[in-house]
């Protein structure tokens, strides 16, 4: 072939390779169509579509009435934040736009993401010049599934992206010769602001002094010190203005039970649905280690993939891969150009090959990204269109389909469901009384307090850092109008005290999922369960001149008694003492011990139509000398 | 400013500690629990860092 054949040839395929890449970016200007969509109609959609974003909007309810969310579990409300405080904050200006609702936090969350996927094509754009891929690989942030389902929510996950983003950004130009300083010291502010909006962003901060120790180390010294001071100095201000709920509820509550399967099974997810963006950035990352130097982009990618496997603990979820997502869209944007560029040089004809197989492979990606709704007008016919099929559903009841197969959110919410939960708030509001709600917005909407956050004081309990008596022991008084039961995230007491002094009256479809309605029970009878148990311990705690009673021990036998096992243990404490003051033991009716021949150990002191009880005074000089007295009173005990 | 040698180095010793920590694990916390899951992703991820470290040395001064 002629050298002007070859050529034309050349000319002909590098067009049809330019056209491809323009398709594609329209191919994904449709997932961002889709992504707007979905937002919109969670704009509309007054309730919690994830669980726990009305606890979000409630924590920014809070701080704007001058409080903290950060307080004990242990009291009423029962109830605590285990975020960090940034983007509660931030979500109160956007309150004089949507009122006090989830829309504004919702809003904040879309808008992140999509200032996320600029800030993307932009940098992609401004290293490589190429517009195709810059807008591709920005688009390619809102195409992703996993960022789809979680950018809309009222979520402070995007909002840290976007903070941890500018970090990257920021560190890159460390070596401006006018404002190197100045764009350090901004980075360490994006990471300080993506810190206190959500923990995970560690990573990212250990990436950026990475990437500045690599360049420079005494200025990763110095800035990372500095970053260090100034987190640490906040954290303890916080810690020191909430009496160390602080630290309990971010750091202690988060640390929970860790399953590696389920890390796994989000890695396949992940790498299944982004194949071809995470492999060009996993080779770019080769690439620059071996052969380049290493980018604070790539070295972002690298630790925020490895982060991701924090997504095994309990409660996290896909969310986790959204700082690995944004970066590998980045990283791969830069590996595109940066292979069509070396091969344009070396292997002419390669290079075309690749400029042809690049917007397919792309196109393939957008396919395995595969995710819309799949009725109505446009999205109907789309559905046909791409083989899902009208009226598909990944989740019953919802004309929706994710090619990640089943999922809770991605679904546009309905009218009926905005009913659905009207009813809930109805029932709440005609009762006159609080809730005990596992969604902190049947409670908002029917202008009563927010009772609880479930899955706190479960993942509190579960470390032995939750004492549930003044909760259980205000089931117990039935003080709450309706319980509203979804996920039963409770802790098991909270639960069983629930079943015990609740009757199911009603199950409401909201939303994809089953409500369950509990009004108190009328007939009980003597209620000598576990509800009570607590109650007790409830009244003790009132009368206590300055400490608690605490349970020791739920299966054991009064000091010096012999028999069965079966009786709880109480102790009376007050401040730091290492020996308890006052012992208590209560004990089923039907236990028989034997009590000690000496006369030493426990005494008995009676019982009630539920409970016997026993107890052993420690320390005889103590401040409550009537201790046995007032015991035996307020709980009615009878010899 | 880090050369890709001492990168390298610095990989070895990362790799080294989460051999040492994948290994000590029985010692520290999990005494009766086998040799488990844990440990066999933390000692394959350990060996993996050294191997990716080798190159790097090769690679003498330049810039990491």
């Amino acid at each position: 072939m002629s050298t002007e054949a070859l050529s034309t040839n050349n000319r002909t395929g590098n067009r049809i390779a330019r056209g491809l890449l323009w398709f594609t970016v329209a191919v994904f200007v449709l997932y961002l169509v889709i992504y707007v969509v979905y937002a919109a109609a969670l704009f509309r959609f007054p309730y919690d579509y994830d669980q726990g974003e009305g606890f979000e909007l409630n924590d920014s309810l809070l701080f704007l009435q001058g409080q903290w969310p950060y307080r004990s579990n242990e009291i009423f409300p029962f109830y605590a934040s285990n975020y960090p405080p940034l983007f509660h904050w931030l979500v109160i200006p956007l309150f004089a736009i949507f009122g006090p609702t989830l829309t504004a936090g919702r809003v904040l969350s879309f808008a992140a993401t999509l200032l996320i996927a600029a800030l993307v094509g932009w940098v992609v754009y401004a290293k490589t010049r190429d517009k195709p891929i810059a807008a591709i690989s920005g688009l390619m942030v809102v195409a992703s599934n996993f960022i789809y389902h979680v950018g809309p929510l009222f979520r402070q996950h995007m909002l840290m992206v976007l903070f941890e983003l500018l970090a990257v950004i920021l560190i890159s130009r460390y070596d401006d010769p006018k404002h190197g300083k100045r764009y350090i010291f901004l980075s360490m502010l994006a990471l300080l602001a993506a810190g206190y909006t959500k923990q995970l962003s560690v990573a990212t901060a250990a990436a950026v002094l990475f990437f500045l120790f690599l360049r420079s180390p005494r200025k990763a010294i110095i800035a990372g010190f500095g970053l260090a001071v100034v987190a640490a100095g906040i954290f303890l201000l916080i810690d020191l203005a909430t009496h160390g709920q602080w630290f309990l509820n971010t750091i202690t509550a988060n640390a929970n039970a860790y399953d590696y399967r389920q890390a796994l099974d989000l890695y396949r997810q992940f790498f299944t649905l982004h194949f071809f963006t995470a492999a060009l950035a996993i080779g770019f990352s080769f690439y620059e280690l071996y052969w380049d130097r290493l980018s604070a982009y790539t070295i972002w990618f690298v630790f925020a993939l490895v982060n991701a496997a924090l997504s095994g603990k309990w409660g996290a979820g896909e969310s986790y891969f959204a700082t690995a997502i944004v970066a590998s869209c980045v990283v791969s944007g830069f590996a595109v150009v940066k292979l069509k560029h070396s091969l344009a040089i070396t292997r002419p004809r390669t290079a075309l090959i690749v400029s042809l197989a690049i917007p397919l492979l792309y196109l393939l990606q957008a396919y395995s990204l595969r995710h819309l709704p799949t009725a109505g007008p446009v999205f109907g016919p789309l559905a046909d269109l791409i083989g899902v099929g009208r009226g598909t559903s990944v989740y019953a009841g919802y004309p929706y389909y994710d090619s990640i197969g089943y999922t809770q959110v991605g679904h546009l919410p309905t009218a009926n469901d905005t009913a659905a939960g009207d009813r809930i708030a109805a029932l709440i509001k005609a009762s006159g009384k609080p809730a005990l709600t596992e969604e902190a917005m049947l409670a908002l909407r029917a202008d009563q307090p927010v009772v609880t956050n479930p899955t706190q004081l479960l993942n509190l309990w579960n470390k032995n850092a939750l004492d549930p008596t003044e909760l259980i022991a205000s089931i117990d008084r039935q003080d709450y109008g309706l319980v509203v039961l979804r996920a039963q995230f409770y802790p098991p007491p909270v639960l069983q005290a629930i079943g015990a002094r609740y009757e199911p009256v009603d199950d409401v479809m909201l939303n994809g999922f089953q409500y369950r309605l509990l009004e108190p029970r009328q007939d009980y009878g003597a209620g000598c369960d576990e509800a009570r148990f607590y109650g007790l311990i409830s009244q003790l705690n009132s009368i206590a001149p300055h400490g608690v009673f605490h349970v020791l021990d739920r299966n054991t036998n009064p000091i010096g008694w012999t028999g069965p096992q079966g009786v709880s243990e109480l102790e009376y404490r007050a401040g730091d003492q290492s020996t308890p003051y006052y012992r208590l033991w209560i004990g089923p009716l039907n236990w028989q011990g034997q009590p000690p021949a000496d006369g030493t150990g426990a005494a008995r002191l009676g019982q009630t139509p539920c409970f016997q009880f026993f107890d052993k005074i420690e320390d005889t000089d103590f401040a409550w000398p009537s201790v046995r007295e007032d015991v035996k009173k307020v709980l009615g005990i009878e010899p | 400013m880090i050369t890709k040698r001492q990168l390298g180095y610095l990989f070895i010793a990362m790799g080294v500690l989460v051999i040492i920590g994948a290994l000590a694990a029985n010692f520290i916390g999990a005494r009766d629990a086998g040799f488990g899951p844990f440990q066999k992703i933390g000692l394959a991820g350990g060996v993996v860092i050294i191997l990716l470290a080798v190159p790097l040395i090769r690679l003498g001064n330049r810039p990491a």
